[in-house]
């Protein structure tokens, strides 16, 4: 980092103040190196938390650029609209034909829970399993870096990344749509764009967190956690009457559902999602926009603290 | 570089504060009374084009005008009047008040070549969606008179034919309807799978109408995918320590 390498000129650049600028390479002669040639006195260090975050923000991203499933994953959704067209051709779509734009986008994201839970377990989960399998981890450790900007850096990236495949995904679903429609619920756009996003947050913070207490770095384990058992137990309890059907509303693990719902499709791809088609479980109208909020920015925490400890306590 | 991401962020900010000024038009709740039955009941007035005998079941044809004992039947919900004799021969240049119940309105059974007219449902809400808006409908609640609640509602869409096909939504749930040229009306009614015929229900509908462009998240979908696509390309070069 060019940081580092400031440190290092400003040495060179003391010690030409001092007179010492005798030429390099007198240790032959007398097979010890000063202090300074052997630079025991300089300091390697990267300047704060935020530049440390900062930097391996940069190189996981780095690492990222060289994922394959990103790239698999864009090119899906570009070919979203298509496989909708598609589908709709072959199989009649009865009673779950789109009636509006807002519909029609809402059931082309119909595999958003289940694809969300997929991809941020795959990304995320294998982070830190993957850095301490591969010893990478003790190279970045290497450096005075806090567990903690390690951490965090790694998962803002992780989030960056997701963000920008899943909106990108989302903006594709819209253009689709627009082949047919050209009136929209702007309000409807507007609430299923900001759940998707906090539904974002809380499924790589999970995914992140399960990956911190694991060796092996594993897709399925998060993804079989928030796409089946996690709504699986809120549909037993909702069902069983032991919790109160508006509870669910209040649940992070089921906003993917709640965005395809907002956008005006009765049905999602989950085990939540697919029931409210013929019961109603999830009632948009009733969805408290703050509420959600503020707890799937409780979760994300949470769930990033619970990592962030889990790996200052591993041993390296 | 610089320059451009905060050119890049300056516009999304702009579409971000541009959002909160669009308002769609206010809630419109209201009450209304509707039919429920697993039958449908469906209306129409028809001339006939030639003499003929008819004598098909669940079809009730009356004179135009001569039809108020079948209205008082339709319209008492404890159907304790029954409904006058029907006519059985029908004549040419005549206008009638038809009533059919039945699953379809195209039954074999009924689709006689003599009347011209097309029968609509029978105490249906209808919701014409005008060119330019789309309409957002939330049947928030239905109940019987005998206080019995309906669980979901049936929304048929008709083409120009009034031929229609339907869709299912649980109580609550919201239906967004586009404006479609080829589609004069939609029907919204309540559907029970513990039916019988000719149930009146008071149903608590509320629409919204909207004339929102998407172009605005479209920009802000492309924006943020390319400032990922920037973030991804800087940072994907080998990190210089």
């Amino acid at each position: 980092m060019n940081f580092l390498k400031k440190n290092q000129d400003e040495q060179v650049a003391e010690s030409a103040e001092s007179g010492e600028n005798r030429p390099r390479g007198t240790w032959e002669e007398t097979s010890t190196m000063n202090d300074e040639e052997a630079h025991r006195d300089v300091r390697y260090s990267i300047k704060s938390s935020f530049n440390q975050t900062v930097c391996m923000f940069k190189t996981q991203m780095a690492l990222y650029s060289k994922r394959k499933s990103i790239y698999v994953l864009l090119v899906m959704a570009i070919m979203i609209p298509i496989i909708y067209y598609y589908i709709k051709d072959i199989f009649p779509m009865g009673t779950f034909t789109e009636k509006s734009g807002n519909g029609m986008m809402g059931l082309m994201l119909f595999l958003l829970p289940l694809v969300m839970a997929l991809f941020t377990g795959s990304l995320l989960s294998s982070l830190m399993p993957k850095e301490f399998k591969d010893r990478s981890a003790y190279m970045n450790m290497a450096l005075p870096m806090s567990r903690f900007s390690f951490c965090i850096g790694k998962y803002l990236a992780g989030l960056v990344v997701t963000v920008g495949v899943f909106v990108f995904a989302f903006g594709m679903a819209m253009a689709g749509s627009m082949t047919d429609y050209t009136q929209y619920d702007e309000e409807s756009l507007g609430l299923a764009f900001i759940l998707m996003v906090l539904a974002l947050m809380v499924f790589t913070s999970f995914a992140f967190a399960i990956g911190c207490f694991i060796k092996r770095g594993t897709t399925i384990l998060a993804f079989i956690i928030m796409g089946f058992i996690l709504p699986s137990i809120e549909l037993y309890l909702a069902m069983s009457e032991k919790v109160d059907m508006d509870m669910l509303m209040f649940m992070p693990n089921l906003l993917p559902d709640m965005v395809s719902i907002s956008l005006g499709s009765n049905a999602t791809g989950s085990v939540v999602g697919f029931i409210n088609a013929f019961v109603p479980i999830i009632d948009i109208t009733e969805l408290n926009l703050v509420a959600v909020t503020v707890i799937s920015i409780v979760w994300t925490l949470v769930f990033l603290g619970i990592g962030i400890f889990a790996v200052s306590r591993r041993e390296m | 570089m610089k320059k451009v991401a905060f050119a890049i962020l300056a516009i999304m900010l702009m579409c971000f504060a541009a959002i909160p000024t669009t308002e769609a038009d206010a809630n419109s709740t209201e009450t209304v009374k509707m039919r429920m039955s697993d039958y449908t009941l469906y209306y129409a007035e028809a001339t006939a084009s030639q003499t003929f005998d008819i004598t098909y079941p669940y079809v009730y044809i009356y004179e135009k005008g001569h039809d108020d004992s079948m209205r008082a039947y339709i319209d008492d919900p404890d159907h304790l009047s029954t409904p006058g004799r029907p006519l059985k021969h029908i004549n040419e240049g005549t206008t009638y008040a038809i009533y059919y119940v039945g699953h379809f309105q195209y039954d074999d059974e009924f689709n006689h070549p003599s009347f011209t007219s097309v029968l609509e449902s029978y105490g249906e809400y209808k919701i014409a969606v005008e060119d330019g808006t789309a309409v957002k409908v939330k049947a928030s609640s239905a109940k019987t008179f005998e206080g019995r609640d309906s669980g979901a509602f049936i929304l048929r869409t008709y083409d120009k034919s009034l031929d229609y096909s339907t869709n299912t939504y649980p109580v609550g749930s919201i239906a967004t309807l586009n404006y479609d040229k080829d589609i004069p009306y939609y029907g919204i009614t309540p559907y029970d799978d513990d039916y019988s015929l000719f149930v009146d229900i008071k149903a608590s509908i509320t629409l919204k109408e909207f004339t929102d462009s998407p172009y605005r998240y479209v920009v802000l979908c492309t924006i943020v995918t390319i400032l990922v696509g920037i973030t991804i390309a800087v940072c994907g070069r080998k990190p210089k320590f």
